[in-house]
């Protein structure tokens, strides 16, 4: 069964199309990758997906719930979290704020004592009373992964996770990421980091110039000559 | 000795004032410039309904049902400018909010039948609490620190409650907010209403203390006076505020034993409170408020 379903997605800001006709579907509990060039619209789409921007055409479904008619809060009610790519973390709350607001607004909520393992799990239950704008931008992202199981989303929109993270931090980004999929979240990856996307996600699609332009498995789209052509050239 | 109660029931009043800003501003980040209308939508109710009733109905209001009607009041005009502004965000809705702002002072310059003007409304009473004369300046402290204290712990609870994270989410970063499932707009549409009800509240007391109000006395200085507080209590802080709206109370009495002429007085108390709005924006440009982000 598909947990998201994107038939023909387009988005145009100021008369310009930036995001065309996408149609995909992502499996329950598949952890499936979107890579491109900058600028390939693949934030747009997330944004999109999101319910983050006006004149978006088509429709999502997050497993039975039509979300394309909801506005942004509505869809992550129905279960879809995201993790932004400047960071979502409310810098000014401790990180245990962080995590009270994500349950507070989830009926899926998990309990206070799998929000504090999952905390002990990235390490920063000895961190829980201080501000969050203190952690390092590894621990932050770590941190929004953990809040969006604490909310207990169905579906995870991941932005660039490893951006401006250490490669030390890189692994335990990987490790939570692969606990998240291991309790059956759908994960959707932004990633520039061909290695960590090859390795985490089953199937990989790639965007170019506002369209869907390739999908497979890993092994697949780096065979894929055109693959090299989108980011080198001919 | 009436002058330091007179100088209390101000900070009292001030402070709930300022704490209804604060709320709204210094947690959601909601520059409202129209607060300083509701203050003057509580005045003008406490001077007007009361007699309304009385004259029409033959009811009497006592002291808390007076103040009740001027922040039902104040929130009933405040809904549809919240439904309105709070589809702007940012400095969209600071210019909505100042627009509504000369609205109101229009208004209440304008509808001479019901405010009478610039003439202004004088000899308002004040009604008795619980059979309290509060007609005795002493009796009408105690009864404004009744009211301030119990507005401003309720501030402090919303602030540490479920309410304030999400308003303070919400201000911080919209988007983020609504990522957890909370609705920006129902948010600050309740930061709103609860801030124009409880400064409903204060321009009511004011009204029944100075008993005699005018539009002159709900101008944009108002709202310069309580920024400055807030920004100098840190916003979003309710003892801050309250710290705030006491020391800028003290210091603007204190400057009347400078031996200047009134004419000059009036207009360098503002002065002062500008420049000191303006020190710590300066010193704190880097704190004051996290850094606005974008999905």
């Amino acid at each position: 069964m598909s947990t998201i379903v994107c038939s023909n997605i387009s988005v145009s800001i100021n008369d310009r199309t930036i995001v065309h006709d996408v149609t995909f579907e992502i499996g329950s509990g598949e952890c499936v990758g979107l890579i491109g060039p900058n600028g390939s619209g693949k934030t747009t789409l997330f944004n999109a997906l999101g319910g983050f921007l006006p004149n978006v055409r088509g429709e999502v479904l997050l497993g039975d719930a039509k979300l394309s008619d909801l506005p942004a809060f509505a869809r992550a009610q129905a279960g879809l979290g995201r993790v932004f790519q400047s960071s979502g973390i409310f810098r000014d709350m401790t990180v245990w704020e962080n995590l009270e607001i994500a349950k507070e607004n989830s009926s899926r909520a998990k309990s206070n004592e799998e929000i504090e393992a999952l905390l002990a799990e990235v390490g920063l239950e000895s961190r829980r009373d201080e501000k969050a704008g203190s952690l390092s931008g590894g621990q932050l992202r770590l941190l929004e992964i953990v809040r969006c199981m604490a909310a207990g989303s169905k579906a995870i929109l991941l932005d660039e996770p490893t951006a401006g993270v250490s490669p030390k931090m890189r692994g335990e980004l990987q490790a939570i990421i692969r606990r998240v999929l291991a309790s059956g979240v759908t994960l959707f990856i932004i990633e520039h980091d061909m290695n960590f996307i090859f390795e985490l996600c089953s199937r990989v699609m790639v965007m170019h110039e506002g369209r869907l332009i390739l999908q497979g498995t890993p092994q697949e789209v780096r065979a894929n000559p055109q693959l090299a052509e989108i980011y080198f050239g001919k | 000795m009436d002058y330091l109660i007179h100088i209390a029931i101000i900070c009292c009043i001030f402070s709930i004032f300022a704490q209804s800003f604060n709320f709204a501003f210094g947690l959601g980040r909601l520059f409202n410039l129209a607060h300083v209308s509701t203050y003057a939508i509580g005045a003008y109710t406490a001077a007007l309904f009361p007699n309304f009733l009385s004259y029409q109905l033959g009811i009497t209001l006592g002291f808390s049902s007076t103040l009740l009607s001027c922040a039902l009041v104040a929130a009933l005009c405040a809904a549809p400018l919240a439904a309105i502004a709070t589809r702007l965000s940012g400095d969209y809705f600071a210019i909505g909010t100042l627009a509504l702002t000369y609205l109101v002072a229009n208004t209440l310059t304008n509808w001479r039948s019901l405010t009478n003007g610039v003439l202004g409304i004088a000899g308002i009473p004040r009604p008795g609490f619980f059979g309290f004369d509060t007609n005795e300046n002493i009796n009408f402290l105690y009864v404004s620190l009744l009211f301030a204290a119990a507005l401003n712990v309720g501030f402090y609870l919303l602030t540490k409650g479920r309410v304030g994270r999400r308003l303070r989410a919400t201000g911080e970063f919209p988007q983020g907010a609504a990522a957890l499932g909370i609705s920006p707009s129902n948010t600050q549409g309740l930061a709103f209403l609860v801030g124009a009800m409880a400064s409903g509240i204060a321009g009511g007391l004011f009204a029944l203390y100075i008993s005699f109000i005018d539009p002159s006395s709900f101008g944009l200085d108002e709202m310069v006076s309580i920024l400055t507080v807030v920004v100098l209590g840190g916003p979003g802080s309710v003892i801050g505020c309250i710290a705030a709206a006491i020391g800028i109370t003290g210091l603007g009495e204190a400057m009347r034993f400078i031996p200047f002429s009134p004419s000059v007085l009036g207009p360098a108390r503002q002065i002062v409170f500008a420049i000191i709005l303006f020190a710590v924006l300066y010193k704190k440009r880097d704190t004051l408020f996290p850094a606005q982000r974008a999905v």
